[in-house]
């Protein structure tokens, strides 16, 4: 038995082909009413960006450790995982489809939160905290725009949300559910590559929030460490490109205009190092020393 | 999801690309995901791009295509710098050798080039410095895939390449030939008479003049088992036809007499008439009409429609079969395609049973699975 699932995840429209049950759970957990089940059914979106699959694998090696594959359309870009992390996979498939074909926008792999209209990009490889300061914020008063890909317009500040559950991995999933008693978790997608995965519903505060784009004002490399003290350092410009650079996901297929769209957003923002192990502790510099504070109220389109 | 659109619009859409105009946004969801499955997006954006009602097509539409035309520039830039880089390395090894297929456009800057992307670069050397030209390119970075061992067998036995090379660095993918068709076939051409139509572009690259590169695309196309992107292949074919002079249709005959693929080319003229619904010459024709069958032609033709789901007819897959068991027969002796077909059923049906990915070498990094 297959469902099909159209989710409106601006600025994308995804439809979801799925014979698992856990990924029909966990869509509806993580996405609420943005998620319409429009099995045998005519989808209610009037069009479709994407179009994805994740289903069991054929054979007997459905009953004997039952794997999970994930297909863009009719192409297999990842070999397939325990069908236990399927939901994960489907998250990471999303992320894949937007690195891979969408270029209309310079896609960061990156955190994205905003105070009002003033957006603070987080850049960082795994490991280094960006998730669970992600969380932290999107908790406290800040507005998610994205968990894993900041979209910035070519050779502007502006960065588009792309509003979707946060990954935590290990010992964040722990702390995240002493922090959010009330939030929404998926289930836990044990031993992926990078551990143990659960995702987190985002809050959203306002429908308008979904679309509504922010400014770059600063850019934050995160790195975590237990016990630290804060310790900030700021970047200068080149430090800062080249950091940014390298988070990039399609800076190499912009070329030029990839190039100077970063070139832009460092040149106007202000980009820190951050050692921090405490998130509130970077939340109070970034209010107090960085944003002004001022809340900006405008309506979607 | 039910389909809204059929192969003869799909293929209608590279004649008359206003057709754009008249589609519905169900209609469009469908059309941008099989052009995209057959890598052809970039090339019917490129036919939109500068039209005057370009501005007022829905803004997912021209966002997609932006984003196609984007990637596709991308790879004709990555695929003009590995060409100036393989220059010397092969020009150091031999004095014959040519670049292939896709590339080959893209280098020529032919019609076919436009909105090309690519899997692989396709080079062919002569026979004899195809081991020193190995050696290099295996000196200079390009690693040899891996592949399991009845695959490597089945390259260096009975094909006209080595398996495939990938640079370590850039990961761009290399095939290396040394026919166009495989020698076990009894069909594989003196070289010869094909070097003496290469050409240097303006980088000092060597390709094939327009009618002998569009017969090696027919044969590619038509001498072979494999049909992925056989809607594709006949789009190129569509564009180098439309932009072939009296005189070199006559090259391109005569070539293909000398070379023995008078049948590949006559299929090729009949298909793309038959499929963007344009109508032949006398000559044209008479060409055809000689070197092939109707019935023969007529088979063949539907095997190079897209199977994408949206779009395949019920009896596609007969048309598929036939055509790929044909390729099997063209290119390999009754015994030798025994072996083959037995070994390649047996691990079919091991993976119809264990699952799709029993024989898939699991990977050892992690890198794979996000972006």
């Amino acid at each position: 038995m297959s469902n099909t699932f159209e989710l409106a995840l601006e600025p994308f429209h995804f439809q979801i082909h799925t014979d698992i049950p856990l990924v029909a759970e966990n869509l509806r957990l993580m996405y609420g009413d943005r998620v319409h089940d429009v099995t045998n059914q005519v989808g209610i979106l009037p069009y479709i960006d994407y179009i994805l699959h994740i289903t069991h694998t054929n054979g007997i090696r459905r009953f004997f450790r039952p794997q999970a594959r994930f297909k863009c359309d009719q192409y297999e870009p990842f070999k397939p995982l325990n069908h236990s992390q399927a939901f994960a996979m489907l998250e990471w498939g999303m992320n894949w489809a937007i690195a891979s074909y969408e270029m209309e926008h310079v896609v960061i792999h990156s955190g994205v939160l905003a105070r009002g209209d003033d957006a603070v990009l987080f850049p960082a490889p795994p490991g280094s905290g960006k998730s669970t300061m992600t969380a932290h914020l999107a908790f406290n008063g800040w507005r998610l725009l994205s968990d894993e890909m900041a979209l910035i317009t070519p050779l502007s500040q502006s960065v588009t949300p792309f509003v979707r559950p946060i990954c935590l991995k290990n010992q964040s999933i722990g702390l995240a559910k002493q922090w959010f008693t009330d939030a929404q978790f998926s289930s836990i997608a044990k031993d992926t590559h990078k551990g143990d995965v659960i995702h987190l519903a985002p809050p959203i505060h306002q429908p308008s929030d979904l679309c509504r784009p922010a400014t770059i004002k600063a850019i934050v490399f995160p790195q975590y460490q237990r016990g630290a003290q804060i310790d900030i350092t700021e970047l200068n410009q080149a430090q800062a490109m080249y950091q940014l650079a390298d988070n990039a996901f399609n800076y190499s297929v912009l070329g030029e205009r990839g190039f100077n769209t970063l070139i832009g957003v460092v040149e106007k923002a202000r980009c820190f190092q951050i050692l921090y192990s405490q998130a509130s502790d970077v939340q109070e510099f970034l209010e107090q020393e960085v944003l002004q504070p001022k809340l900006v109220e405008t309506v979607c389109e | 999801m039910n389909s809204t659109i059929d192969r003869d619009l799909l293929a209608q859409l590279f004649v008359r690309p206003e057709l754009a105009q008249s589609l519905t946004l169900a209609q469009w969801t469908q059309v941008l995901t099989v052009l995209r499955h057959e890598k052809l997006l970039a090339r019917y954006a490129l036919l939109l791009e500068h039209e005057t009602y370009f501005d007022a097509l829905p803004k997912f539409v021209q966002r997609h295509c932006h984003s196609a035309i984007t990637l596709a520039e991308r790879h004709a830039k990555q695929v003009h710098f590995e060409l100036a880089q393989l220059r010397d390395t092969f020009t150091a090894a031999t004095d014959t050798w040519l670049v292939l297929k896709g590339s080959a456009y893209t280098a020529s800057g032919c019609s076919a080039a436009m909105g090309r992307v690519y899997n692989d670069i396709d080079i062919l050397v002569d026979k004899p410095h195809l081991s020193i030209v190995e050696r290099q390119l295996i000196m200079s970075g390009w690693m040899p895939q891996e592949i399991d061992d009845y695959d490597e067998a089945y390259y260096r036995q009975w094909t006209h390449e080595i398996p495939p090379l990938q640079h370590g660095y850039r990961g761009t993918m290399m095939d290396l030939h040394h026919n166009l068709v495989p020698p076990v076939s009894g069909r594989a051409p003196d070289m010869s008479l094909l070097f003496k139509h290469i050409e240097l572009t303006d980088a000092g690259i060597p390709v094939l003049a327009l009618p002998a590169m569009a017969l090696h695309s027919a044969i590619h196309l038509f001498f072979n088992d494999d049909f992925s992107a056989s809607f594709r292949d006949l789009t190129d074919l569509y564009l180098m036809f439309n932009d072939m002079s009296h005189a070199q249709w006559e090259t391109a005959y005569s070539l293909a007499l000398e070379t023995g693929f008078a049948t590949e080319l006559a299929l090729a003229m009949h298909c793309t008439g038959d499929m963007f619904q344009i109508s032949l010459t006398a000559p044209q024709l008479r060409f055809v009409s000689t070197h092939t069958t109707l019935r023969q032609s007529r088979w063949i033709c539907n095997a190079m429609y897209s199977t994408h789901p949206f779009v395949a007819t019920s009896s596609q897959s007969w048309y598929t079969t036939y055509a790929w068991l044909r390729g099997h027969i063209l290119k390999m002796p009754a015994k030798t395609l025994l072996y083959h077909l037995s070994m390649k059923a047996y691990r079919l049906s091991v993976e119809r049973i264990l699952g799709k990915h029993f024989f898939t070498k699991q990977d050892k990094g992690t890198d794979r699975v996000m972006p």
